[in-house]
């Protein structure tokens, strides 16, 4: 079968004396597709962008562009677009020209330049009274917007997403989010996105790479890096878990078990499963849907649980520090851990 | 080795040429003040120590060298004093004459040396400061004045107002502000604009060269005859001499500084 | 009305209004009295315009030419050398760094007299350098590069350089690597990378490097008398040896308030070059 990937990256190490940034790292990103890559800051996330995007050079590894050995080429040659953290728009130049910079230095006729630059920033959605402003004169939404359309102009076939929402607010975080998404699959571009935020990356993405301490640890559909993480890190960095061990028919004591919040069930519901046990509330904090509640089984086994605040054990005052309450754990929820934070996974 | 390599050796190759270049009149005037002999060509085989001893036992050297350092010494602490309250009050203050005053502070350094010497000679002239080491130390501070400015109000703009604002909202008046916050943070930058100061004064002739009669000579007044008309190993040592002194000051304000910074960092409350 | 400002200005504005304001407008004053007649240095009391005037002779119109040409020509070398060696720091790594900055900043310690006997010394007839383009073989006379127009320029270049430098090096440094290698990655080589991003970006500190060189140039006195020519040299040197070689206070005066006068021209000149050139949209249609 002829490979469908876009970009393979095999055993890059890069790092400056001491620690390294990236250990042996191996990956295929497939064409079309939007990877994220998720870490803390600084796991190695934003050197694997800039080693594919050839602004870095690997010790040691081969970087792989459309079949071709691209380890080497400088990154006017690899024809990669780029929106870096913050923007790096060129202060000196209108919306217009930054987006019109990498036609201009191909030398691409006027009349074609002016109609792909008029056209790619319709489709990012800037307007015509901001496209001749200054970068300065901009909000940061719409400087997103100019870089992500410079960045999409020469038609790249890889685009290469280094925190691109991270200075922006909340709620403009998530309405652009939705349109790079909608901008990526348009395109057709293939996407690999750096972020530290795991929702975004679950909200985003058709692939999710958790990176720590220059390792890539996992890579899967978000779904599969939620439920069914490889090592204790990546449960804990895709949201909030329960992970413990004990003594369950055909689970091994060795591997650790995970199961997530919002699978516990609390109160008279509990008595529906096999394993169930009487616990007490430690606290409990009110998020909005949800409410996080801190329980302890009287075995001694801490665990946090989600449940929605219009449910009807929260009204039925049962949700108070120091209240017993009967806690559910469904055998179909938990999921044994295969794998230790020391070895790095990649499937 | 790549086209890439190479262009990256010849382009520290050449930068180090420049920078070799421009240090080289001054270490070859160091090599020519250990000839053995009165003629200008470095000493090879035989350095000589002979001109450092005719430095040292001709009393008009010795007097010019130390009415530099007086001068220099003034001029560091007067422009200072001034520089340094003149940005404080410009970067932290509105006032009336505020932009003019912006302008004019930068003008020494816009004005020829030989304009402002003309210009200060009829004035010391009348007013009778010709010839005397204050119309020196005046004239330098009020060259100096500039360079301390833009150094103190450079460190002033990097530094956040707030803290003086925190610091009075918790009670301190604005003489212990100065005392414990302003001091202590831009201490580095006074010290550094005095050193500035003192290095350009110690080292200026020009406006030495209109106002220093032969009872106010400093160094730079005394290398300058002989450099033009007969250049001698004796203006070498003269000049490694200013080198070292004006190098000298400079790292020991630099001590100064890092010993405040630790005093200061422990001081009780 | 808050006194404060006004009682931390105090020191420095009595000292500039003091110094340099009544110095300033007491050479215009001098510039127009009667040259001395034997007693003191100018005559009292006396108004007269023949100082001025006789500045208008050719004598005078090519002291102001050679004046002007030489701090343009100052300006062009310290920007053509200053702006490709701040480049040159900035990718240079720390400890390198340091030593080069270092060797930059160490002549500044010295006296300028000390540099332009370094250099007198070295460039002269009979100096290393000769000697060793004389052994080469790349010239059979030694070159004369000292008391000539090639010894004024380089005199004063060593003297402003290391001002230029560190003035770019700073500009530079402001400037986010991450611009250039953005533009890399959108296909621009290293030339175009150069000619549409660094370039323009350091314009501002390339205008006040030209602006230093040019006002510094001017009024450059040290360097065309020590290294230069003894009949082609700058307004300055004119000045000084007015004053004291012939003691003719007045004539000197009415040359200063020339050369600021000259030099004000300038440089309202070179700014409207740069408005002119940085008023077009920057990197605009090809």
């Amino acid at each position: 079968m002829p490979s469908s990937e876009l970009v393979r990256l095999a055993d890059l190490n890069f790092g400056y004396g001491g620690a390294p940034l990236l250990r042996d790292v191996s990956l295929d990103v497939p064409a079309g597709k939007f990877l994220t890559l998720l870490g803390p800051s600084g796991c190695g996330k934003t050197t694997l962008l800039k080693l594919i995007g050839g602004y870095l050079k690997p010790q040691s590894g081969s970087i792989l562009l459309r079949g071709k050995d691209v380890t080497h080429t400088p990154p006017e040659e690899r024809g990669i677009g780029m929106v870096f953290q913050n923007y790096a728009l060129f202060p000196h130049l209108s919306a217009r020209r930054n987006v019109s910079f990498s036609l201009d230095v191909r030398g691409v006729a006027k009349s074609e330049r002016d109609d792909r630059v008029e056209r790619m920033l319709d489709l990012v959605g800037l307007t015509k009274f901001e496209r001749d402003r200054l970068p300065a004169s901009l909000s940061g939404g719409q400087q997103q917007r100019v870089a992500l359309a410079r960045a999409l102009v020469f038609r790249p076939d890889l685009l290469l997403l280094d925190e691109p929402l991270a200075n922006l607010d909340r709620h403009l975080r998530d309405q652009l989010r939705n349109q790079l998404r909608r901008l990526q699959e348009e395109t057709g571009v293939t996407a690999v996105m750096v972020t530290h935020d795991q929702e975004e990356a679950m909200a985003i993405s058709d692939l999710v790479g958790v990176m720590n301490g220059g390792k890539l640890l996992q890579i899967g559909s978000p779904r599969e890096m939620y439920h069914r993480p490889l090592t204790p890190f990546v449960a804990g960095f895709m949201g909030p878990a329960n992970i413990f061990s004990a003594d369950f028919p055909g689970a091994s004591r060795e591997k650790p078990l995970m199961i997530r919040p919002e699978q516990v069930v609390l109160g008279e519901e509990a008595h529906h499963y096999s394993r169930s046990v009487p616990a007490m509330i430690l606290s409990a904090s009110f998020l909005g849907p949800d409410m996080m509640v801190q329980v302890t089984t009287n075995a001694g086994l801490s665990l946090m649980v989600r449940v929605r605040s219009c449910d009807s054990i929260v009204h039925g005052r049962d949700i108070r520090p120091g209240q017993e309450i009967r806690v559910g754990i469904p055998s179909h929820a938990l999921w044994q851990i295969p794998g230790s934070d020391g070895e790095g996974i990649s499937t | 080795m790549s086209p890439y390599h190479i262009f990256r050796t010849l382009r520290i190759v050449a930068g180090f040429f420049v920078v070799g270049c421009l240090v080289a009149p001054l270490l070859y005037a160091v090599w020519l003040s250990f000839s053995p002999d009165s003629f200008l060509t470095p000493p090879e085989r035989d350095w000589s120590v002979r001109w450092y001893q005719a430095f040292a036992t001709d009393s008009r050297w010795s007097m010019a060298l130390s009415r530099s350092l007086m001068v220099g010494l003034a001029c560091a602490v007067l422009s200072v004093l001034a520089g340094a309250m003149l940005a404080y009050g410009m970067e932290r203050y509105l006032f009336r004459g505020k932009g003019t005053l912006g302008i004019l502070v930068l003008l020494p350094m816009c004005i020829p040396p030989a304009v402002l010497g003309m210009g200060l000679l009829p004035l010391f002239y009348a007013v009778g400061l010709w010839g005397s080491l204050l119309g020196l130390v005046l004239g330098h501070a009020m060259m100096c004045l500039p360079i301390v400015f833009l150094i103190v109000r450079s460190k002033l703009r990097q530094m956040n107002p707030d803290h003086e604002m925190a610091a009075r909202g918790l009670g301190a008046t604005p003489s212990q502000v100065v005392g414990r916050i302003i001091i202590p943070l831009w201490g580095s930058a006074l010290v550094v604009g005095a050193a500035a100061a003192f290095a350009v004064s110690f080292n200026e002739s020009m406006v030495t060269l209109f106002l220093a009669t032969p009872t106010t000579e400093t160094l730079p007044a005394m290398i300058w005859p002989q450099l033009r008309y007969s250049p001698s190993p004796l203006v070498a040592v003269a000049s490694v001499i200013s080198v070292i002194i004006a190098l000298g000051v400079a790292s020991g304000l630099g001590g100064i500084v890092k010993l405040v910074g630790a005093k200061s960092r422990n001081k009780p409350g | 009305m808050n006194p404060r400002p006004y009682l931390l200005a105090g020191p420095a504005a009595t000292l500039l209004i003091g110094l340099l304001v009544c110095p300033l407008l007491l050479v215009i004053r001098v510039s127009f009295y009667q040259p001395a007649n034997g007693r003191g240095f100018f005559t009292p009391g006396t108004w007269t315009l023949a100082n001025h005037s006789a500045l208008m002779d050719a004598h005078g119109l090519g002291l102001v030419g050679y004046t002007i040409a030489f701090g343009t020509m100052i300006a062009v070398v310290v920007v053509m050398v200053s702006f490709p060696l701040a480049l040159f720091l900035r990718s240079l790594h720390s400890s390198l760094l340091r030593f080069a900055i270092a060797g930059i900043t160490l002549p500044k310690f010295a006296s300028v007299l000390v540099i332009l006997f370094g250099l007198q010394q070295l460039l002269g007839d009979t100096g290393p350098v000769n000697r060793m383009l004389l052994t080469w073989g790349i010239v059979s006379d030694p070159l004369r590069m000292m008391r000539g127009l090639f010894g004024a320029l380089i005199g004063e270049v060593f003297l402003i350089l290391p001002y230029a430098v560190i003035l770019l090096f700073v500009q530079v440094l402001e400037m986010d690597p991450i611009l250039e290698s953005s533009a890399r990655g959108l296909g621009a080589s290293r030339w175009q990378v150069f000619r549409r991003i660094t370039l323009p970006l350091s314009m501002p500190g390339l205008f006040l490097a030209g602006q230093l060189g040019l006002v510094w140039g001017m009024g450059a006195f040290l360097g065309p008398l020590l290294l230069g020519s003894p009949e082609n040299t700058t307004l300055s040197v004119e000045i000084q040896r007015q004053a004291f070689e012939y003691g003719r206070w007045p004539r000197s005066a009415a040359l200063s308030v020339q050369l600021i006068l000259a030099i004000g021209i300038c440089l309202a000149a070179l700014t409207f070059l740069h408005n002119k050139v940085s008023g077009r949209p920057l990197g605009g249609d090809r």
